[in-house]
C-alpha cells in the first residue's frame, strides 16, 4: 500500500531485545490499565459477584435475580422498550438531518447546522429540569398546542410517562448522534453522490444507497453510544416519570436509598449490562470483522 | 394550425411547466417546513429556559410564553448569590481541567501503544478496553463508591478526578487517529535517532491535534455536566460542583424556577464557549477517527 494511504501499514514492530522489548509498551499502558483495572474492571467484576450474594448469607445464590425479576420485570422491559424506541427515533432523525446538512447549502442549512447542536451542551440534569416543566399538563408544550387548537387545555396531554421520557431522550441524544453520523457522511467523496444524482437518483435514494451503506460504522457507533447512554441515565426518568413503570436506574437508586439492598441493586445493574452487552457484542464483532489490525497492517 | 390550437398548446405547456415547478418545490417546501418544525422543537426548551430565567418571580407560574417580555437581569445576581457559586465554579474547573489533562496524557500513551507497538495480548487487551466502553455507569457505581470510600477520598478532589482520568472512548478515538498517520514518519524519526517517546511527543501528537481537540472537548463536556458521581462522592457543600449547586439551589428555594434557570443558563455558557472555540477541530477530529465510515 502506498505510504500516503491512511490505511498504510501503521504498526511498527517494537524493536528491542529481551526484557526491554516489553518495557516500553508496558510503561505506556501501565497508568491507563492500572486505573481501568482498579476503578473500572474491579468494580464491574465486584458488582457482578455481589449480585449473587444475599445480605447476611455467605452462599452464592440466584436469590437477588429472582427478587429482581419478581419486583422489577415490568421496569426492566420498560427500560428496554423506551431505550430501543428512543434510540430508533433518534437514529432516524439524526440520519435524515445529517443527510440534509451533508447535501444542502444555503442559509437554512447553516441555521439548522448551528441550532441542532444545542442539546449537546445541556446536561441530563438540566434537560430533566427543563422537561419537567416543559412537558407539564399546563407547561409550555401543552399551552403551545392549545393555542394552535390542536388540544384542549382542559384535557392536556399527559406526558410524564414513556411518551415524555422518549421525547426527552430523543431531544437530548439526536444532536450527539447527528454529530457523529454527519462526520461519517462528510468523509464520503462528493463524486459518489454526484454520480448517483447524475444517474437520476433522488435524495432518499442517495441516502439509502450511498450515504448509509458507506457510513455504517459511524451510524453503529452513534446508535450504540446513544443506547448505552439512555440505558444508564438516571436523572431524566427520575424527574419525569410519575409512578410506574419506571426505569431500572431509578429502581437501583430506590433499592439502595430505601432498603440498603445492594444485592438486588447489583443484580439489576448486571441485568442492564447484559441488555447493553448485546449492542457491545455486535460492535466488537463488527470491529473484529473489519480486522482492526490486519487491515492496517496491509 | 388554428389560433385555438396554438392557445391550447400554449396553455398546456404552461400547465406542464407549473406542474413541474410544483412537483419540484412541493417536496422541498415540505422538507424545509419539517426541518424548521424540528429546529423549533430543539430550540423550544432552550428558549423557555432563557425566558424563564428573565421572568419576574411573580410571573413564574403564569401561562408560559416563548419570547421574553420582561428582562429581570437581577435574577442572575440573585441566583449567583443564592449559593457559593464561585466555589462551585472553582471546583468544577479544577475537576474538568484535571480530567481533560489526564485523559490527553494517559489516553495518548495507551493509544500509541495500541496503534504503533506490537506486544503479546495487545488485541485482546484492546478489545477489553472497548468492552468497558459499553458498561453503563450505574453498573459500577456502588463498588466504585465503596473503593473511593475505602481510600478515604470522600469529599476530596481525588474522588472527583481519579475515576475519570482514563476513558476507553478516549483511547479508542486517539488510536484510530494515530493509525491514519503514515508510519514512514515514525521510521524516519527513529532512523534520525529519536526515541519512541520522542516520536510520540514530536511526531504523533503534533499531527493529531484534531483528535486531541475532540477528546478534550468530549471529556470537558462530560466532566462539566457530570451530576451523579459528584453527588455520590461529596457531602461537604464546599466540595460540590455546579450541577450539584443547581440541585442544592432547587431545594433551598423550593424550586424557584426563575433563579434556577438563571443558574442553569450561567452553567451552560462555559460548555458552549469551549465547544465554539474548538468546534472546527472537534468535527475534523471526529470525522478522521474510527467514527468515520
Amino acid at each position: 500500500m502506498s505510504s500516503g494511504s491512511p490505511v498504510a501499514k501503521t504498526t511498527i514492530e517494537h524493536r528491542g531485545r529481551g526484557s526491554r522489548e516489553w518495557l516500553f509498551p508496558l510503561l505506556l499502558l501501565l497508568p491507563a490499565v492500572g486505573l481501568m483495572l482498579a476503578l473500572y474492571a474491579y468494580p464491574f467484576v465486584s458488582s457482578i459477584y455481589r449480585s449473587f450474594l444475599v445480605k447476611g448469607e455467605g452462599a452464592v445464590t440466584l436469590a437477588n435475580y429472582a427478587k429482581a425479576r419478581q419486583l422489577y420485570l415490568r421496569d426492566i422491559l420498560f427500560s428496554l422498550e423506551v431505550s430501543l424506541l428512543s434510540t430508533t427515533i433518534a437514529a432516524v432523525l439524526s440520519i435524515a438531518l445529517a443527510a440534509y446538512l451533508r447535501m444542502a447549502t444555503g442559509r437554512i442549512a447553516k441555521m439548522v447546522g448551528a441550532v441542532y447542536r444545542l442539546p449537546i451542551f445541556i446536561p441530563f440534569v438540566v434537560v430533566a429540569q427543563m422537561m419537567n416543566t416543559f412537558l407539564a399538563p399546563h407547561g409550555l408544550l401543552n399551552v403551545f398546542l392549545a393555542q394552535l387548537h390542536l388540544i384542549d387545555l382542559k384535557a392536556p396531554l399527559q406526558l410524564f410517562n414513556w411518551k415524555g421520557l422518549t421525547f426527552s431522550f430523543v431531544w437530548k441524544q439526536a444532536a450527539f448522534m447527528t454529530l457523529i453520523v454527519l462526520s461519517g457522511f462528510k468523509m464520503i467523496d462528493d463524486s459518489y453522490i454526484e454520480a448517483a444524482r447524475s444517474l437520476g437518483a433522488r435524495l432518499p435514494r442517495v441516502i439509502v444507497s450511498i450515504l448509509i451503506p458507506m457510513s455504517l460504522a459511524s451510524i453503529s457507533v452513534a446508535v450504540i453510544l446513544a443506547f448505552t447512554s439512555i440505558m444508564g441515565t438516571f436523572t431524566l426518568p427520575y424527574m419525569i416519570i410519575a409512578g410506574e413503570p419506571t426505569t431500572v436506574t431509578v429502581d437501583i437508586a430506590h433499592r439502595v436509598t430505601y432498603f440498603g439492598d445492594y444485592g438486588v441493586a447489583n443484580a439489576l445493574g448486571t441485568i442492564t449490562y447484559l441488555m447493553v452487552s448485546f449492542a457491545a457484542i455486535y460492535y466488537l464483532r463488527y470491529t473484529v470483522r473489519k480486522s482492526i489490525y490486519e487491515v492496517q497492517e496491509g | 394550425m388554428s389560433q385555438h390550437d396554438s392557445v391550447s398548446q400554449l396553455s398546456a405547456a404552461i400547465v406542464w411547466q407549473l406542474e413541474r415547478k410544483v412537483s419540484r418545490w412541493l417536496p422541498k417546501t415540505f422538507f424545509h417546513t419539517l426541518l424548521l418544525a424540528g429546529g423549533f422543537v430543539v430550540v423550544l426548551p432552550f428558549m423557555w429556559m432563557i425566558t424563564t430565567s428573565l421572568k419576574p418571580l411573580k410571573l413564574t407560574y403564569s401561562p408560559p410564553y416563548l419570547f421574553p417580555t420582561h428582562f429581570e437581569w437581577h435574577n442572575y445576581v440573585i441566583a449567583w448569590k443564592a449559593a457559593p457559586f464561585l466555589r462551585f465554579y472553582l471546583n468544577t474547573t479544577i475537576m474538568a481541567v484535571s480530567i481533560v489533562t489526564g485523559q490527553l496524557i494517559l489516553c495518548s500513551m495507551a493509544a500509541y501503544a495500541f496503534a504503533r507497538l506490537k506486544f503479546p495480548g495487545r488485541d485482546l487487551l484492546f478489545l477489553v478496553f472497548l468492552g468497558t466502553m459499553m458498561v453503563p455507569f450505574h453498573v459500577t457505581l456502588i463498588p466504585s463508591y465503596l473503593i473511593v470510600k475505602w481510600l478515604g477520598w470522600i469529599d476530596t478532589y481525588q474522588a472527583l478526578i481519579m475515576p475519570r482520568l482514563v476513558s476507553a472512548f478516549g483511547i479508542f478515538l486517539l488510536r484510530q487517529y494515530f493509525l491514519t498517520i503514515p508510519t514512514e514518519l515514525d521510521e524516519a524519526a527513529l532512523l534520525d535517532g529519536c526515541s519512541r517517546l520522542g516520536v510520540l511527543w514530536r511526531i504523533i501528537l503534533p499531527l493529531s491535534q484534531p483528535a486531541l481537540s475532540a477528546l478534550a472537548i468530549f471529556s470537558f463536556l462530560f466532566a462539566w455536566n457530570d451530576f451523579l458521581w459528584p453527588l455520590i462522592v461529596t457531602n461537604d457543600p464546599l466540595m460540590r460542583t455546579i450541577q450539584l449547586g443547581l440541585a442544592m439551589f432547587q431545594g433551598k428555594y423550593g424550586t424557584r424556577w426563575t433563579y434556577l434557570m438563571a443558574g442553569t443558563v450561567t452553567a451552560t455558557i462555559p460548555a458552549i464557549i469551549v465547544f465554539l472555540i474548538g468546534q472546527k477541530r472537534f468535527i475534523e477530529g471526529i470525522a478522521l477517527t474510527g467514527l468515520k465510515g
